[in-house]
């Protein structure tokens, strides 16, 4: 009988699905165990490593020159670097310990760091095609204070791969503080919200608060740099820069000018309210919303007439601002409005809310 | 010469089935490597990044971004007052949590009230959704301890319904949106807002997670403490299912940037553009799928740059039908949901206005998800049909259907594997054998229901309006 061509193929096919399904099935039994009993000689290795480097931190202290039990540790640990797993466990442990000590000791870490040749796939990492791997690299000149490589690393603060280029801010500023700031100089690239959040989380860390001059950077040709180095105006009080900060109320950019009045809001800037209310018709929603928040803070009755002009704006927040406003800096001219308004179901809301409601 | 045309007329029919099943199968089963190829690169690159992630800083920083957790409860009192503890203790810095009691019978509020020391409170509500009434009021607590915690109590209105009370009450900028009873992992509204942040080209719009299930897993004090594999078939193949939904289908769709879908038991939401689309609609069972779908109109037709992000990550466990009439009851919405939103929305399909939206998403949508049930009972009644009217070569139709077979264990083994090598949950011995066996009788357990399920969805979608959410009958996750 002969069996025609297409019939023959799906059972070809088949014969080769069914093979390479019970390959799958040997090799998820095979994976799964060796998944465990990796897991466990991890664990058992990051034990050996801890403990072998506390004796030799330890016993560095009683003298100048390395004991036996500290050339064999070294011994060790050189053994142990040449394992791809086995380095990380070491920079990992390494990093951890760091964390739990000071002075000498840490030094000390980064002496036996380079000793045992990790500093050598430090630089390998760096010069790597991989961005990944580049990242582990400056990751780790970052965590082992390695200052040597700055000059390899500053190549990549403009690294199309984000990851790659926020280890290299995050390099400049825990390694030189403030001073690493410069590297705003150079940026060409976007800086996210999330690198922000990193950045700023790192300038915390620095013990001297006494930071540079951040005006440059508040003109800078990035609006990332800009709207990053306001946070950081905001952050550590820098009030100096007030001049720049109101007449960035007049930027091109929309973000820059929302960070702008959200920084003058913090200061309580009562100057910006003038600039802000003689463009208020040019603002968009969420610079009139800001504006508002602003004059919370900052209102007189001087702006009674601006804010009565708004009471009944068609945006709900901007009506229970304004009308929050008046009834605190003027309740004369605020009890003097209609309570109940018949085209304005949320203008009476707002109002009762704040007369009965809201205990005022 | 009548016998001969109607021979020949039978004949042509017969071919262009043969044809249609024959291009359909190819499709399908092209889509589905397509998409595991997708997924697996969107899958490794996700781990590259996330091996550079600093979580911390975020919990401590200034800039972290306001969310409000909402989560709408409808007759939850049996474990509501742990759920909300479980929500309470997420590790995470500007957020507060909104529940929206939806008008429940039981003594849900009453609970709530006792266990977080909660009074009634004024709060001016800005409706810039409608939704129903208020009933008892809005609630918050005495003690400080909980001053995160906002009780909505509401007219009953459905769970879009609620969650648009929660819209309306929150004033965060993002929105997550979730199931009272899901359980949370405590960093998982960090790895969910990053998205939202470190894009700089482009508006986050929503972003998904992973929901694992948490039958069997043993749970203390809304804490996920030991993850274990079901005894009972029908979890198993659950668990199976999703792996390959979540791990597969949706990470290669978000790589795509084409994710029609975010589980609504867990989807954080960029307030803003959920407020300007009108929040969720409250006439479809399918408005967790329906608001993306809308969100992404939204985006396309103002021409502004966006993207619907997905974590893998297990971050959210959820209790799964453990139970075949539920199951059904759950899939039948679906398919009701899906059948709904692709229809309002079926001005989208091959639209070139909104690109791969209209051009990609929603046809393949359309075609393999709304369609693939009817195709496949057509595909199976017409087998019958020939078995009973036309000599068959069974060697060739057994070769057939051990074909469809092993390609389908093929793709849960890679799902599997995606699971091994990334995030390998079920770590203890012996639960390997059990996913084997799980990947091979899963086409006879959980299909043949869900086809039901699909079929019956579209019968009550078209003849029987009535039918909405049916009820899910709750264990509870602690008592599992």
């Amino acid at each position: 009988m002969v069996i025609p061509l297409i019939e023959s193929v799906i059972w070809a096919i088949v014969v080769m699905l069914v093979v390479i399904i019970v390959i799958l099935i040997v090799y998820l039994k095979i994976f799964r165990k060796n998944i465990r009993i990796i897991d466990k000689k991890e664990k058992n290795y990051r034990v050996t490593v801890e403990e072998n480097l506390i004796q030799f931190l330890y016993s560095e202290q009683d003298s100048i020159f390395l004991s036996d039990t500290q050339k064999k540790i070294i011994k060790k640990f050189k053994k142990g670097a040449n394992s791809r797993r086995k380095r990380k466990i070491i920079g990992d442990t390494f990093f951890i310990l760091s964390q739990e000590i000071s002075g000498n000791m840490i030094l000390t870490m980064h002496k036996l760091y380079e000793e045992i040749g990790l500093l050598k796939y430090t630089i390998k990492k760096l010069r790597s095609e991989k961005w990944n791997i580049i990242a582990i690299g400056i990751r780790d000149s970052r965590r082992f204070k390695i200052e040597k490589f700055k000059d390899i690393i500053i190549d990549f603060i403009n690294h199309p791969k984000e990851e790659v280029r926020r280890e290299a801010h995050l390099y400049f500023l825990e390694l030189f503080g403030y001073d690493g700031l410069t590297f705003l100089d150079d940026l060409k690239v976007p800086l996210s919200e999330w690198d922000q959040i990193q950045l700023l989380g790192e300038i915390q860390k620095i013990e001297n608060h006494l930071i540079i001059d951040v005006s440059k950077w508040l003109i800078s040709d990035n609006d990332f740099v800009i709207i990053f180095i306001l946070n950081v105006v905001k952050m550590f009080n820098r009030l100096e820069t007030k001049e720049i900060l109101l007449s960035l109320l007049h930027h091109g950019n929309i973000e820059v000018r929302l960070k702008a009045i959200e920084t003058l809001i913090h200061f309580e800037v009562a100057e910006s309210k003038y600039i802000l209310k003689s463009k208020f018709k040019e603002l968009t929603l969420s610079e009139k919303k800001a504006t508002f928040k602003l004059l919370n803070k900052v209102a007189t009755t001087e702006d009674v007439p601006f804010i009565l002009s708004n009471v009944k704006n068609e945006n709900f927040e901007i009506k229970h601002a304004a009308l929050l406003i008046l009834k605190r800096i003027d309740v004369v001219a605020y009890n003097k409005l209609e309570k109940v308004s018949e085209e304005d179901e949320d203008y009476t809301k707002i109002v009762n809310f704040l007369d009965v409601s809201y205990g005022f | 010469m009548l016998a001969m045309d109607f021979d020949q007329i039978l004949r042509s029919i017969l071919l262009t089935f043969h044809y249609f099943f024959l291009v359909f199968t190819i499709l399908i089963v092209g889509g589905y490597i397509i998409l595991a190829v997708f997924s697996s690169k969107e899958t490794v690159d996700y781990l590259k990044k996330n091996s550079f992630i600093h979580y911390k800083d975020l919990i401590k920083s200034p800039l972290a971004p306001t969310i409000s957790i909402i989560a709408p409860a409808y007759n939850e009192s049996l474990n509501i007052v742990e759920n909300v503890r479980s929500l309470l203790s997420t590790h995470y810095v500007n957020y507060d949590v909104i529940i929206v009691n939806d008008g429940s019978k039981d003594d849900s509020l009453e609970k709530l009230i006792k266990a977080y020391d909660l009074e009634k409170v004024e709060y001016l509500i800005n409706k810039k959704v409608p939704t129903q009434d208020l009933r008892e009021g809005v609630f918050k607590s005495k003690n400080p301890a909980f001053d995160k915690l906002i009780v909505v109590d509401k007219q009953n209105g459905g769970k879009a319904d609620a969650l648009n009370c929660g819209i309306n009450i929150s004033e965060s900028k993002y929105l997550a949106c979730i199931d009272v009873d899901c359980l949370l992992l405590e960093d998982s509204l960090q790895r969910m807002v990053k998205p939202f942040l470190e894009h700089t080209d482009r508006k986050v719009i929503a972003s998904g997670g992973v929901i694992r299930i948490a039958n069997s897993c043993k749970i203390e004090d809304g804490k996920l403490i030991d993850i274990n594999f079901p005894d009972k078939w029908i979890e198993r193949v659950q668990i199976l299912e999703y792996l390959r939904a979540f791990l597969l289908g949706r990470m290669a769709w978000a790589r795509l940037n084409g994710l029609l879908v975010i589980s609504g038991a867990f989807g954080l939401f960029d307030r803003e553009i959920a407020i300007e689309v009108g929040g969720y609609d409250t006439k479809t069972v399918g408005e967790d799928m329906e608001i993306i779908v809308r969100m992404r109109a939204y985006m396309e037709e103002r021409k502004l740059k966006y993207k619907v992000a997905y974590i893998p990550d297990p971050l959210c466990w959820t209790e799964a039908p453990d139970d075949r009439k539920i199951l059904i009851s759950q899939r039948n919405r679906w398919t009701r949901g899906t059948i709904e939103t692709l229809k309002m929305h079926k001005y989208l399909a091959l639209n070139y206005k909104y690109k791969l939206l209209g051009l990609l998403s929603v046809p393949y949508w359309f075609v393999f998800e709304r369609m693939a049930p009817i195709v496949e009972v057509t595909g199976i009644l017409y087998f019958l049909f020939l078995v009973c009217y036309q000599p068959l070569r069974w060697s060739f139709v057994v070769g057939l259907f051990l074909l469809a077979y092993l390609f389908s264990l093929l793709f849960s083994f890679v799902a599997i594997f995606t699971e091994e090598f990334t995030y390998h949950q079920y770590k203890k011995k012996g639960v390997g054998l059990k996913l084997v066996l799980t990947i091979i009788l899963e086409p006879f357990i959980l299909h043949p229901l869900v086809l039901y399920a699909a079929i019956r969805g579209n019968y009550d979608y078209y003849f029987n309006k009535k039918k909405k959410w049916g009820v899910m009958v709750r264990k509870g996750l602690s008592k599992s």
